[in-house]
């Protein structure tokens, strides 16, 4: 974690919400203090969107997780052993998981896209347990996209915009739309993507998930979803929501889980205003996280081990205390 | 130059003519000479509503809104494109018939014809709204320095854009709560321009340089078409270029059909634009026909009164019959500067503006619509002697260079104790914050909830007042200085019906300023060094070698205690006092030793409160 992060890729305050692009209501809560980016926590009083404010340009998005990413985040970053790595993250063991909610609803032959596939954990057990499947994806970064993909067969594309209209019957975003800076513009090309009763299925952090400290809000997570505000996010893309709340899989406590259909007359529409209750909830969440002496300290601690040991021996540490099972979600 | 208005609901239907048409009203002296609105058929329910000052092509054919035949496409638009004719050319090459003499029908087709990509070819100052027929989105911009203002304001259900947040406040039916994060930072700095935040909640301003859309189901989009060059990029300035670029800016600005003024101070920058506009005059719509100069009635502001300088200049030039003395007593009446409050919207940082407030109405009353005036140049080109030469020393004595920190102190162009005040920057924050919140009198009027609420801004306002002189030049330019000087001039201007075309702000001369090296555009012992260098062999020497000391509305920014603040501090309302201790602040003003202080900041937020929300 360094102590002043390269801000030259964040974009114009233009004071809109990320998710709906409203001004005014927007609550303004603290900076953001894991990266000491600059970036405010803002919550918005019509959606109930709750977001890092600026975000990133396009090209300072690709900058911050070519070069920044993996050194902000010890986590990410393996030290000496990959094989421990994979083991203590447990990318395949929650991937097998994901695929078993899924794969029943999926026919044979089905093309099946996912967005930000990360190391490729999730395509390499669904080419394994369901060779029928054709496989697609996207991954902005190319050096460890096929890491984890065994023998499966990816057919990787730039990004959803480039896939051709009603393309695929699935689609899949695992802890993705939380770092894309456009939620509804990324949902509204999975929605173009997919056929007429096309299934899409979304994993993201829960904003009243158990969260106790302000580091859980960084640079790379722009938005944070509560059960209404991904719903609404779904549903004005044009989605049928099928399901959408606490994650169906304990081991992935913390985290949302939607599920939604696309219908075959697709009608997008400006996201709806969320109810007081929802918009209050959030706020009292929110408020209930301040920021002591002891996070202080805890901070200072953390970026003197990375000066003295790397990021690769923190990151060790970190993966042995959350190894898996029970571990953090992973791609 | 004219005011304009676009209103998206995404609601149920809804009639919105009647709530666009006020709040086209209050847009009326920005456009005296015609209104019109059009209305959308097609859902979402969008108007657009235009005030127009009439300058390029006066007749009635060259309205606004303005509806392309081919597309269906609409446009509203405040500003003007100055390379409208080369453009319209290009169009004419490609196909396009005209039918106006109008730069507004050359954005119209230039849109269909290249899309977003008009907006880079473009050499002018605009702010606009395009409801695009084929995708239904509505697509607004602003030029690259953002010279005309544009606002938005979007509430979920309803988006609504406009030149000034009064039409905004009029369509709403009132004004949004007093921005805190805004205000702080004003007292603070005398900055509110920094981010795209008002001092409303929740109106923004739109940010320049960027293309925006809003779709018909509500979603927003936002690309850069322009990005400011970094050293290295273009090629620097010289004099000879310098002067060359400057010569053609101020030829492009002087065409117009209607007659042209310019501002003369007598400084520098303004004896420049009105020579060159003088030299550039060929065309009865290619002339320049009046300069103005603000003077005061008051013998004992005569330190103040460039005047006779300027009379100097007019008659070495040849043309002492085009130049007008308008003069005012400095201080003005309690009427005055609340109007003067009102038309700007938000609290302004020097009361000096008044000149130009009055300068401009004079100048209208004569028949003139087109002033062309020096902004921009004090940003660009290093103008600021007491701003920029101590940091040049700050950042000799930061990389060791004693030497040279020891010469540049030796031209005494600042007070030693403006380097004491720079290096206050360097200490650590738990230090600088209470020395400021003691010792600077605005934010020793800043009351203590908010003062608490916000202080934790104070880090990215100490990182800012570190920027070494490069970063500070350019920061000046694109972030604080400048557009604080643009929104002051723009309101004052257009309050009185002007359009003001600054040169100074043609974005090729820009450019190539901003990878010029900051030393080399102040200088050591002047400032502006390249511009005096540029113009040395065919001005005056009193004009090219005098320091710049003066300036429109000099005497007012030093008259603080004099102004008629008593009676406009009394029946404040209470809510005021979340923001400023209005009672340390009438103490202050009360002090015999308050004349030019940072005071006025508070006074400013004390007086626009009192407008907007008593």
């Amino acid at each position: 974690m360094p102590d002043t992060f390269w801000q030259r890729g964040l974009a114009n305050d233009s004071g809109q919400c990320r998710l709906c692009g409203a001004t005014l209501g927007q609550r303004h809560f603290w900076t953001e203090v894991y990266a000491n980016s600059g970036q405010q926590l803002r919550r918005c009083g019509h959606c109930a969107g709750v977001y890092l404010a600026p975000g990133f340009t396009d090209q300072g998005l690709d900058e911050f997780y070519a070069e920044h990413y993996r050194q902000l985040f010890p986590a990410e970053v393996p030290w000496f052993s990959k094989e421990r790595f994979f083991s203590w993250r447990g990318d395949r063991a929650v991937a097998q998981q994901r695929l078993q909610l899924i794969a029943p609803q999926l026919a044979p032959g089905t093309r099946l896209f996912e967005l930000g596939s990360g190391f490729g954990a999730f395509l390499g057990e669904a080419a394994a347990q369901r060779p029928d499947l054709q496989l697609l994806a996207s991954e902005p970064d190319v050096t460890h996209c096929s890491t984890l993909l065994g023998r499966a067969q990816v057919h990787f594309v730039a990004g959803l915009d480039t896939l051709e209209p009603a393309s695929l019957e699935g689609l899949v975003a695992f802890h993705t739309l939380e770092h894309v800076t456009a939620p509804l513009a990324t949902l509204d090309l999975a929605a173009r993507a997919l056929r007429p009763d096309g299934q899409l299925w979304i994993e993201v952090p829960d904003l009243f998930g158990d969260w106790t400290s302000r580091l859980f809000v960084h640079p790379a997570h722009l938005s944070y979803f509560c059960q209404e505000s991904l719903r609404n996010l779904a549903q004005a893309a044009g989605f049928e929501i099928l399901s959408c709340g606490p994650h169906p899989l304990p081991s992935l406590h913390g985290n949302l889980w939607l599920h939604a259909r696309r219908p075959a007359a697709l009608l997008q529409r400006p996201l709806h205003a969320e109810t007081e209750q929802t918009i209050e909830a959030i706020d009292n969440r929110i408020m209930r996280v301040d920021w002591r002496l002891r996070d202080s300290l805890k901070a200072l601690a953390k970026r003197t081990a990375m000066r003295l040991l790397g990021p690769g021996a923190v990151g060790e540490w970190q993966r042995w205390r959350h190894r898996h099972p029970g571990g953090e979600p992973q791609k | 130059m004219c005011g304009l208005i676009a209103v998206r609901a995404f609601s149920a239907a809804q009639n919105l003519e009647p709530s666009v048409r006020r709040a086209l009203a209050s847009l009326a002296r920005r456009g005296p000479d015609g209104e019109g609105l059009a209305t959308v058929e097609q859902a979402p329910a969008t108007v657009l509503g235009h005030r127009r000052l009439a300058i390029y092509d006066t007749r009635s054919v060259a309205a606004q809104p303005m509806r392309c035949p081919h597309t269906g496409n609409s446009l509203v638009f405040n500003g003007a494109i100055y390379n409208f004719r080369s453009l319209r050319d290009e169009l004419r090459a490609a196909g396009c018939v005209f039918v106006t003499d109008s730069d507004t029908e050359v954005l119209l087709h230039g849109w269909r014809i290249w899309g977003e990509a008009l907006f880079a070819r473009c050499n002018g100052m605009w702010a606009l709204v395009i409801w695009d027929a084929a995708s239904g989105d509505l697509v607004f911009c602003r030029d690259r320095l953002g010279v005309k203002p544009l606002y938005l304001c979007h509430d979920g259900q309803t988006a609504i854009l406009a030149s000034e947040i009064s039409a905004i406040a009029e369509f709403r039916g009132g004004y949004p709560a007093p921005n805190p994060e805004t205000l702080f930072d004003f007292l603070v700095t005398s900055y509110s321009e920094q981010s795209q935040a008002t001092f409303f909640q929740g109106i923004q301003a739109v940010a320049p340089g960027q293309v925006y859309r809003l779709s018909r189901s509500g979603r927003s989009r936002t690309r850069a078409y322009h990005h400011w060059p970094q050293p290295g990029e273009l090629e620097p300035l010289t004099p000879e270029a310098l002067r060359e670029l400057l010569a053609d800016a101020v030829s492009l600005r002087l065409r117009a059909d209607v007659p042209v003024a310019s501002l003369l101070s007598g400084g520098l920058d303004s004896s420049i634009i009105t020579h060159l506009a003088l030299q550039a005059s060929d065309a009865p719509q290619h002339r320049l026909q009046g300069a103005f100069t603000y003077a005061y009635q008051e013998s004992e502001h005569a330190a103040f009164d460039e005047s006779a300088k300027a009379t100097a200049f007019m008659h070495a030039s040849g043309n002492p019959d085009l130049h007008r003395i308008v003069r005012f007593a400095a201080i003005p009446s309690a009427d005055e500067l609340m109007h003067l409050v009102g038309m700007q919207g938000e609290p302004f940082a020097t009361p000096s503006i008044l000149a130009g407030f009055r300068t401009y109405r004079t100048i209208a009353e004569q028949g003139f619509k087109v002033v062309l005036g020096g902004e921009g140049a004090d940003e660009l080109l290093g103008g600021y002697t007491l701003r920029y030469h101590p940091l040049a020393v700050r950042g000799a004595l930061h990389r060791g260079q004693w030497r040279q920190a020891a010469r540049l102190m030796g031209h005494q162009t600042f007070p030693r104790t403006l380097l004491l005040n720079r290096m206050i920057w360097d200490m650590p924050l738990a230090m600088i914050t209470p020395l400021l919140r003691r010792l600077r009198p605005s934010v020793q009027a800043i009351s203590g909830d908010l003062w608490a609420a916000q202080r934790h801004r104070m880090e990215a306002i100490r990182d800012n007042a570190r920027m070494d002189l490069e970063q500070r030049l350019r920061d000046d330019q694109l972030n604080s200085l400048l557009p604080r000087v643009l929104r002051m001039a723009d309101r004052t201007s257009m309050d009185a019906g002007i359009e003001l075309r600054s040169p100074f702000m043609d974005y090729r001369l820009i450019e190539r300023a901003l990878v010029t090296p900051a030393a080399e555009r102040v200088g050591e012992q002047r400032s502006k060094m390249l511009l005096r260098s540029a113009f040395r062999a065919e001005l005056p020497a009193s004009v090219v070698d005098t320091p710049k000391n003066t300036g429109f509305g000099h005497a007012e920014q030093f008259l603080l205690r004099r102004l008629p603040w008593e009676p406009l501090l009394e029946d404040l309302p209470a809510e005021l006092g979340n923001v400023i201790d209005v009672a340390s602040l009438r103490r202050r003003l009360r002090d015999p030793h308050t004349e030019h202080s940072t005071l006025w900041q508070a006074l400013a937020v004390a007086l626009w409160y009192r407008r907007f929300y008593a």
